[in-house]
């Protein structure tokens, strides 16, 4: 290589900002022309536009994720991961050696185990275990991979919740919705890109830190369609104002825009004027996507739904929608599982088996309806909470209901679809449930290995922030090799 | 967004563009005042970012120390790592480029910052010198500030440092903008609302040379300028309304709030306000004005979930309040240092601890408000009361009536959240790994001492922080603040990261304008005002924003500054902007925090019944400042122009340009509540629809319309007249104007600052 070579070498690299800064300019020059033309115009993406499809970094195994989050963390021991000998020690205190040192939200000196009141029995060619309580996810275990050794840092809901979505336990990161959208752009040009569906009693503990885009651009945060009134904020046109008028007054708004992008020259202008004819679009598209008549009644039937009601069903059904229009990640919340039993409201006799039936059959209708469409190789499915339950029976207080206080050494959650592999359970816990004794998948390997099926590698997708480079994993993260297709 | 990869198609098409010789001169990541690049100054802090983690002694293992200069022209396995003169041969730059089939270092990070390799390159042509002995090889911003030499030359120094950047890249500055943009420009930025049409018209018509310098004037004196300022603060603060965390519930800290317009608008020197802040119960015979300033790092998230450990949370608010000190006074990520000593800036993990045990000796009490400190908004409250009381009888009349008594009932109880330092020793033990179960060794009070020194006649405890971070010596505080106006100015600071001066920020273009202005705020006794009044007094501040198309290829993000400052208003302003256009703002200042309307259902908290009130009466208008800020729920509005949670110190707001952001200014109540006042005051002006479109322009943008945009709106208002009429509407006529009113508060021109 002669020195003129190295230099343009060195040169490309010195001048590549440079490059961006003519590419945007280049793409302003576009918009500007495009302003003589309004119909191209609602055809152009904004300048520089966030949401413009990147490229990833290897060929992904999914196209978009559907993360179904049991806000308030399901009973393991009760749903997925059946203890014999925990049936037989029931109520006998828990041997020493297990909960020395150790820190509870709730439980207070030697706590008892607790054995399942509930049945499991092995489903489907691949004899996985599930419990009575799932009947409905039962029919799918084949589809189904459940990870037994999953593992966490945190011990709280809010913290636990956040560390999950974000990598990191105090709110201000970035949510793995984020991350994705930041590195891969959107599908669709008329949604959000980042949908947040939430049901159950109300919002999860982690509040909206769950779905922020921390301290990436805030055009990166999950945008949360609310279950009363807009599905998202002002998308609806006040009384009085039909679409006819609205057109008219958006292209008013427009002209005078391109007047001032005229005198100006400032590309944020051509920016906005490409925004608001989006916001026109989704004042269509929002409606026509949350609209669930058209749904045939067959589909209905299988997710057990009914057009203008709010539940998780509805929200799964929902989930396949925006799956079906390019929405990137689908972040469902369904609140509801923290079962200490205090009470029969949070008990694992009356409450976790009716957080189960709002859940069970729009779970295994979500996979069902994706796998018929043809959809469920490339979307990934992800259903699990922020931590899971103790061996022990809480007792609170002395409460006589059964329940169990947080247990962030060993849970379980299922994926499925988009290069996961299905029908197989990995990873295992010991006799009682309490500590993991094969292949433990932290967090950080699990939102590794989702932006892994993505086609992202979690080592490169970084951000700098505060002079410094940050990761949805931090520093930590393998990808889970075995659990893939 | 900066940053965006190019695929290879457009960057292919590009590069023929690119590879012009002029491009040769761009800048490498070093002071441009700093003569040649050498080995310690100016290289070696490339390498202490990306490389030594592998490439030094002790972790070498066979490969190159790049700490050393000699061991690296003497190289490592693969013969010498640089040829002096020769970038070419040199294998050390081939393997940063990537070269010869070999892994692109650092391996497995992605290159290094174009700048960086220029600097590399560059110091390899020039002989791969070493720094003279004694050379001072700080990085640019641990060296205090001095004065800067300004060139000879008309007009004020901050000109002439910026003129003779913008002769060195051959450019010179823009035309001044006409009056009437620089009035609306100047009032938006010293008090963060829009000028009014006899502020205009006595403006226009006052020919005298100081005319526009007794509008800025009349604005540093205006009480609004307090309330503009305060909103940055606001956010470095975490100021907030709740406790964050699950629960969120609400705290009372509004009087620190206020205390901190106060400040803003009598000017309090900065030193003076860092103390009261820090310290303020430490100062000899504390005035309860300075106990209240303590509020400032009582404004910290609180977690009270179950099961959490009291003594651990503490910790965690102590770890937060070391951060955010680094991040507000010094721009500096102290906050890296809680696990392992920082990577970069020279903070040592024990003298993260050593920070953090300033706070270890203080109470953190409530102090309930004086009478006197209430009566004012309890006055008010009141005489709503009474207007209410007088209205006829209706169902909203009781809700209203019910909840002001509420308020007048709940205000003398209101408290705000102080500091009182105790008996207890001020000691804390190192946390291994940042872990809080994992003590380690006790530290006491201290400092990072490599940044500034630490005196003797400081007190060892916050008093003397609050000494240290304002001392002479301290390179960094004055800067950073200084920086952060300039950024409320220009939209961009003179270092772009507001919130990280430290060795992986930019070297700043305009580093001698950053010092000449660190040095004038020190010098004027940290006092604010002034050094505003200079900047927005000098040539650079005035011209025009317009963008060439040459402006927007050599210098889009205006580092040059040869154009005026042009970007979109924050989310306070934007709403305030649009309230004070319609003629509907509430200028009261201070008092607790208010509720303007909301949708449903925004607030649903877990374990948290608190619902937000329906403020049925002017409350509803009070500027943005006052919103009540809930960390886990802000009002939706604010959120979506990129307002802050509020959960941790932000330096900057980023600032995007959503369709969301369209449909609240479209849709959003309070913007169809304030295109009614607009429509109301612009009827009001006149009968006739020209007149009424140009009183619309001045009320919304301070300025004529042109013939064009007056046709356009006047067709628009005719034809939307005439469809309301067919359509049946009893007021087609004002309907059309209330479309009209929101087509100008939708205009990107209307929420733009330019």
């Amino acid at each position: 290589m002669t020195e003129r070579e190295i230099n343009e070498l060195a040169l490309k690299h010195i001048t590549r900002r440079h490059l961006f800064k003519m590419t945007s300019y280049g793409i302003g020059t576009l918009a500007l022309g495009s302003m003589l033309n309004p119909k191209l115009l609602g055809a152009t993406p904004p300048a520089e536009n966030p949401f413009a499809v990147r490229p990833p970094h290897f060929a992904p195994k999914a196209k978009r994720v559907i993360f179904l989050f049991m806000a308030g963390a399901p009973s393991q021991l009760d749903l997925f991961d059946p203890k014999p000998k925990l049936n037989e020690h029931d109520r006998e205190p828990i041997p020493e050696s297990f909960v020395e040192g150790e820190r509870f939200a709730f439980i207070k000196g030697t706590p008892k185990l607790l054995g399942s009141p509930h049945k499991f029995a092995q489903h489907g060619q691949s004899g996985q275990w599930i419990s009575e309580l799932l009947p409905y996810t039962a029919n799918v275990a084949d589809d189904l991979c459940v990870i037994r050794s999953v593992v966490t840092d945190q011990f709280n809901h809010a913290p636990a919740q956040i560390f999950s979505m974000t990598g990191h336990q105090l709110p201000g990161r970035p949510s793995i919705g984020s991350w994705l959208l930041y590195g891969l752009g959107a599908e669709s040009q008329d949604l959000p890109g980042f949908v947040v569906l939430v049901s159950g009693i109300n919002n999860p503990d982690g509040g909206k830190a769950l779905w922020s885009n921390g301290f990436l651009p805030s055009h990166y945060q999950g945008v949360e369609f609310r279950s009363k009134g807009d599905p998202v904020l002002y998308v609806s046109d006040p009384e009085g104002m039909d679409r006819t008028s609205r057109r008219e007054m958006l292209d008013v708004i427009r002209q005078l825009n391109e007047i001032q992008l005229t005198e100006q020259g400032d590309p944020e202008i051509a920016t906005r004027i490409s925004n608001y004819e989006l916001a026109f679009r989704m004042q269509a598209s929002v409606p026509e996507l949350t609209d669930l008549s058209n749904e045939t009644p067959e589909t209905h039937a299988l997710y057990g739904t009914a057009p203008g009601q709010v539940s998780f069903a509805n929200n799964c059904m929902l989930a396949r929608r925006l799956a079906e229009r390019g929405c990137r990640f689908i972040q469902l919340y369904h609140r509801g599982w923290d079962s200490h039993g205090t009470s029969p409201g949070d008990d694992i006799m009356a409450s976790l088996p009716a957080r189960c039936r709002e859940v069970d059959q729009a779970c295994a209708a979500l996979i069902t309806d994706l796998k018929q469409r043809g959809m469920l190789d490339e979307t990934l499915v992800v259903w699990g909470g922020e931590f899971g339950r103790t061996p022990m029976n809480e007792e609170r207080d002395g409460s006589t209901y059964l329940g169990r206080d947080h247990h962030p050494r060993a849970f379980t959650i299922w994926m499925a679809g988009g290069g996961i592999k299905p029908g197989v359970s990995f990873g295992a816990t010991d006799e009682l449930g309490y500590n993991i004794t094969e292949n433990p998948v932290h967090v950080h390997d699990l939102n590794a290995t989702i932006l892994h099926l993505m086609g992202l590698d979690h080592t490169r997708l970084t951000y700098n922030y505060l002079g410094r480079d940050f990761r949805l994993t931090d520093v930590h993260g393998e990808v889970v090799q075995g659990i893939l297709a | 967004m900066n940053g965006w990869r190019l695929t290879c198609a457009w960057a292919a098409a590009l590069i023929p563009f690119v590879l012009a010789p002029a491009l040769l001169a761009n800048r490498p990541a070093i002071s441009p005042q700093s003569g040649p690049v050498t080995f310690e100054k100016d290289v070696l802090p490339i390498f202490r970012a990306h490389c030594t983690n592998c490439h030094e002694e002790g972790n070498d293992s066979g490969f190159l120390d790049l700490t050393n200069r000699e061991l690296i022209l003497e190289g490592g396995r693969s013969g010498p790592g640089v040829i002096p003169g020769d970038p070419e041969k040199s294998i050390l730059l081939r393997r940063v480029l990537g070269l010869d089939g070999k892994p692109q270092m650092p391996k497995g990070f992605g290159p290094i910052s174009d700048e960086k390799m220029a600097t590399i390159r560059v110091w390899i042509s020039q002989g791969a010198l070493a720094t003279p002995a004694g050379t001072d090889t700080r990085h640019w911003s641990y060296i205090p500030p001095v004065r800067p030499e300004v060139p000879e030359g008309a007009g004020s120094p901050i000109d002439r440092l910026v003129e003779a950047k913008l002769a060195e890249q051959g450019r010179s500055f823009s035309p001044e903008a006409d009056r009437e943009t620089l009035i609306r420009r100047v009032s938006l930025d010293l008090t963060g609302l829009p000028p009014t049409p006899e502020e205009i018209a006595s403006f226009l018509s006052d020919r005298e040379p100081d005319a526009y310098e007794r509008v800025v004037n009349r604005l540093l004196d205006s009480p609004s300028y307090g309330e503009r300022m305060a909103r940055p603060w606001l956010d470095l603060a975490r100021f907030a309304d709740t406790n964050g965390y699950e629960k969120d519930e609400r705290r009372q800290n509004w009087a620190w709030r206020d205390y901190v317009i106060r400040s803003y608008n009598e000017d309090k020197p900065f030193d003076q306000f860092t103390r009261e802040q820090i310290a303020g119960d430490l100062l000899p015979n504390a005035t309860r004005e300075q106990l209240i300033a303590t509020g400032f790092h009582r404004n910290t998230m609180l977690n009270l979930e179950g099961g959490t450990d009291p003594m651990e949370q503490r910790w965690l608010v102590l770890v937060d309040r070391v951060a955010t000190t680094g991040t507000v006074w010094m721009g500096t990520s102290f906050g890296c240092a809680q696990c392992h000593d920082h990577k970069f800036d020279p903070i040592s993990q024990k003298e993260f601890y050593q920070l953090l045990a300033f706070w270890e000796s203080a109470d953190e009490p409530s102090l309930p408000l004086a009478e006197t400190e209430t009566k004012p908004f309890l006055d008010r409250l009141k005489a709503r009361q009474a207007s209410v009381m007088a209205l006829p009888d209706s169902e909203p009349k009781r809700v209203i009536l019910a909840e002001i008594k509420a308020q007048i009932e709940a205000l003398p109880q209101n408290q705000t959240l102080i500091f009182q330092e105790s008996d207890r020793t001020a000691e804390t033990p190192i946390r291994n790994g940042g872990v809080y179960l994992s003590p380690g060794e006790k530290v006491v009070p201290g400092v990072t001492t490599r940044i500034a020194p630490w005196s003797e006649s400081y007190p060892k405890n916050r008093l003397g922080l609050a000494e240290w971070l304002i001392s002479r010596e301290n390179p960094l505080t004055a800067r950073v603040q200084v920086n952060r106006v300039w950024e409320l100015f220009f939209g961009r600071g003179l270092v772009k990261s507001l919130g990280d001066m430290g060795t992986q920020s930019e070297v700043p273009v305009q580093g001698a304008l950053l010092d000449y202005l660190a040095v004038e705020f020190m010098d004027g006794s940290w006092r604010l005002k002034p050094l505003i009044k200079q900047i927005v007094m000098s040539r650079t501040y005035r011209q025009s924003s317009a963008m060439t198309e040459d402006a927007l290829g050599w210098d889009p993000e205006n580092v040059y500054l040869g154009r005026g400052a042009r970007f979109r208003m924050e989310a306070e302003m934007i709403r305030d902007n649009a309230l004070a256009i319609a003629g509907l703002l509430d200028t009261t200042i201070g008092g607790p925090s208010a509720f303007p309307t909301q949708p449903e259902g925004i607030w649903n908290i877990p374990y948290n019944g608190d619902r937000w009130p329906i403020e049925l009466s002017s409350d509803r208008y009070r500027r943005g400042i006052y919103t009540f800020w809930r960390r886990t729920s802000p009002y939706p509005s604010f959120l979506s122009f990129d307002a802050a949670s509020r959960e941790v110190c932000l330096p900057g707001r980023t600032r995007t340009n959503t369709p969301l952001q369209a449909l609240i200014t479209l849709n959003d109540p309070v913007f169809l509540e304030a295109a009614s006042g607009l429509a109301t005051r612009m009827r009001e002006a006149d009968d006739e629809t020209v007149s009424r479109i140009e009183r619309g322009y001045l009320l919304a943008l301070a300025r004529k319309p042109s013939a064009v945009e007056t046709n356009l709106l006047v067709e628009y208002q005719n034809a939307q007249e005439e469809r309301l009429r067919s359509d049946g509407a009893r007021d087609a006529e004002g309907e059309s104007w209330r479309l009209v009113a929101s087509v100008l508060l939708n205009l990107d021109e209307t929420i733009t600052k330019e």
